[in-house]
């Protein structure tokens, strides 16, 4: 039952050890949140547009896009490095590797979104009006979701080829109404400290998050095999 | 742009008849361009022997 | 060869189905009962859209015309119905309220320069008389939209671009959109059905594939998300023609329907793509069955997305079994008839798809035998 957790760690070691997604996805996040610091330099300074508005919008698609920058590779380097076959001869249920995959997934972009939030609020000065936890806590919730169906994507993705095109055709449908529409509206109104009126997207949020978990729990053995 | 309900309703019902028609019209000639190279390899199967 | 013969007559069944329901739809079919809106329920924020009224002027009163440098008031009632002698008969007949002859026209005041058109055609202020059809755009301006706005009115223009003022009571005017563009309906929801029956087929056979690893059932999911793609298609075009007419918009990234069925295409796009980026025969139905099992997530939430409205944001009808408001009998057959076609449509379009797709296998198998030889 710990299988997944053991390969989890395995996936961060290797990830520590080498840094090269980490890294990736931080000069990401970093690169996001200043191009969206130029984008909207005016329109901020202007009035025009609500940062809070902003820092909602901003954030979930930095965290969306990072997270396709880092999750791409948690399949395609074991296929390139043909360490695959390994995993899969690993005296495990398939769906472990799929849940430890998921994991090791989690553990990086979480790390990446909070990065992002700490870049936003430097770049713009902004404190999200002393709500930062329950953003925080929105962004865990909504990258528990996009870890889920995003790990299940990237395994089918691998498999053909313009696979780094391909993940984000086949995943941003899939995240759009799951994470991003909900979670944009659940950030919104926990800057505002409105939280309580979110409830019903952030049900929706973990009813997707249950509902990928469970196909990619039963599916993932077809994706993997072979 | 404007137009008129009518010219709505022509324009849907275009969109539905080009769309069925033109997808159909699609998989007849795929399929013959198919059932033509079948034919042409089945030839050449024959003709150099086995 | 007997998929074939079943093919052909599936073909012919759906080929008359099909026709029928286009002469059902035009003809048989009866205009809706004239959709009267209250001023906040058309476009209450949309700035830019706007919304085209056409009908046939009854009740003309013209109050001041002429005058130099005074704004000419034309008043006049619209009625949206194109045939006024039907309407003459029905007032005769005290039956203007019946089931379609409902026609509650909207009154009309042209301010300033009205018709008075210099430059473009005739003087049509003469020609403004009871029976005379003509067709007004209403745009909403940035001065009527917003929270705490009194909607006072939608700017009319003429195709003369000269300014009116539709109803000028503040609130509570109602207008009607066109209602003949309720005819693309009975082709936007059928569309729209044989593509969730589409999505569902895929669904289906990418389990059996998974369970059975029978090849056929592959190619059966391959066609109809193909089909699903084709109808979803002609769903999400033929529902902004009739939007503009009747929401004065293209599209409403508001509402729940449109956006999960735009969704739903988009995934099944995706679908598609990601078959055609895979060679291997095992290795693409196999992964490409999963995703279709994943994505089939967006189905349900298209379909039910305008059932559970008042949870959701969905201005879009609901149209089968709603509590609210049903068809008339004659619409309503019309519908099932239009159903019933495009289930044939369906049916014989994927045995079409299945017997290339059967075909190609073929080739690629004596591309193989000869490949094999050399």
């Amino acid at each position: 039952m710990m299988a997944f957790v053991e390969i989890a760690a395995k996936d961060l070691r290797i990830e520590l050890r080498s840094k090269e997604m980490l890294s990736a996805m931080f000069l990401f996040a970093l690169l996001m949140v200043l191009a969206f610091r130029f984008a909207f330099d005016q329109s901020v300074n202007s009035g025009s547009v609500v940062v809070s508005d902003l820092a909602a919008a901003a954030l979930w698609i930095c965290f969306s896009f990072a997270a396709i920058v880092g999750m791409h590779t948690s399949f395609a380097k074991e296929r390139d490095r043909e360490t695959l076959e390994g995993l899969l001869l690993c005296p495990v249920d398939r769906s472990a590797i799929f849940l430890g995959k998921a994991l090791a997934n989690l553990v990086l972009v979480f790390a990446v979104d909070l990065l992002s939030i700490l870049f936003f609020a430097l770049f713009f000065s902004y404190d999200f009006n002393g709500n930062s936890a329950p953003v925080i806590g929105i962004a865990f919730l909504g990258t528990v979701t996009l870890v889920l169906v995003g790990t299940l994507v990237a395994a089918i993705s691998v498999n053909s080829r313009a696979r780094e095109v391909l993940l984000p055709i086949l995943l941003i449908p899939l995240i759009a109404f799951s994470v991003i529409i909900p979670c944009v509206q659940a950030t919104r109104n926990a800057i505002n400290g409105q939280l309580a009126e979110s409830m019903g997207e952030v049900q929706s949020i973990i009813g997707f998050a249950v509902i990928f978990a469970a196909v990619g729990y039963l599916t993932i053995d077809y994706v993997l095999e072979g | 742009m404007m137009f008129s309900s009518w010219l709505a309703l022509y324009v849907a019902y275009s969109i539905v008849w080009l769309g069925v028609f033109g997808y159909l019209t699609y998989l007849f000639l795929r399929q013959r361009r198919i059932n033509g190279d079948i034919k042409a390899l089945r030839e050449e199967v024959s003709k150099h022997g086995k | 060869m007997n998929l074939k013969k079943l093919g052909l007559i599936v073909t012919a069944v759906a080929a008359v189905l099909v026709l029928v329901t286009t002469y059902l739809a035009i003809y048989y079919a009866p205009l809706p009962a004239t959709s009267v809106k209250e001023a906040g329920d058309i476009m209450p924020s949309v700035e830019g859209s706007s919304v085209t009224v056409s009908g046939f002027v009854t009740g003309l009163n013209i109050t001041d015309l002429r005058m130099k440098d005074s704004p000419a008031v034309i008043e006049f009632s619209l009625a949206d119905f194109v045939d006024y002698q039907r309407y003459e008969a029905a007032v005769a007949a005290g039956n203007t309220s019946s089931q379609w002859w409902t026609v509650r026209p909207i009154d009309v005041k042209i301010l300033s320069g009205g018709f008075r058109s210099t430059s473009f055609g005739p003087d049509i202020t003469n020609d403004v008389h009871n029976t005379t059809n003509i067709s007004l755009s209403a745009a909403v301006t940035a001065g009527s939209i917003g929270e705490n706005s009194q909607a006072l009115g939608y700017y009319l223009y003429t195709p003369e671009t000269n300014s009116v003022v539709i109803s000028s009571s503040q609130g509570g005017f109602s207008a009607m959109t066109a209602p003949i563009a309720q005819k693309i309906f009975y082709f936007h929801m059928p569309s729209a059905w044989a593509s969730y029956m589409g999505f569902i087929v895929t669904l289906v056979a990418s389990v059996l594939y998974l369970r059975t690893r029978n090849v056929k059932y592959d190619w059966i999911a391959m066609s109809s998300a193909e089909l699903g793609v084709l109808f979803a298609t002609i769903a999400i075009t033929t529902g902004p023609v009739w939007a503009k007419q009747e929401w004065g918009v293209y599209w409403r990234w508001d509402d729940t329907k449109l956006v999960t069925t735009f969704i739903m295409w988009l995934v099944y796009i995706g679908y598609l793509s990601l078959r055609a980026a895979m060679s291997e025969p095992t290795t693409r139905a196999r992964v490409s069955a999963v995703y279709g099992i994943v994505g089939f997530v967006t189905m349900p939430m298209s379909l039910l997305s305008s059932r559970i409205a008042p949870l959701l944001n969905s201005s879009h009808p609901e149209v089968i079994a709603s509590s609210t408001g049903s068809l008339s009998a004659q619409a309503g057959m019309t519908v099932g008839v239009a159903v019933v076609a495009f289930t044939f449509l369906f049916v014989a379009m994927l045995i079409k798809r299945f017997e290339i797709a059967e075909n190609e296998e073929e080739l690629e198998e004596l591309k193989r035998v000869i490949g094999g030889e050399e």
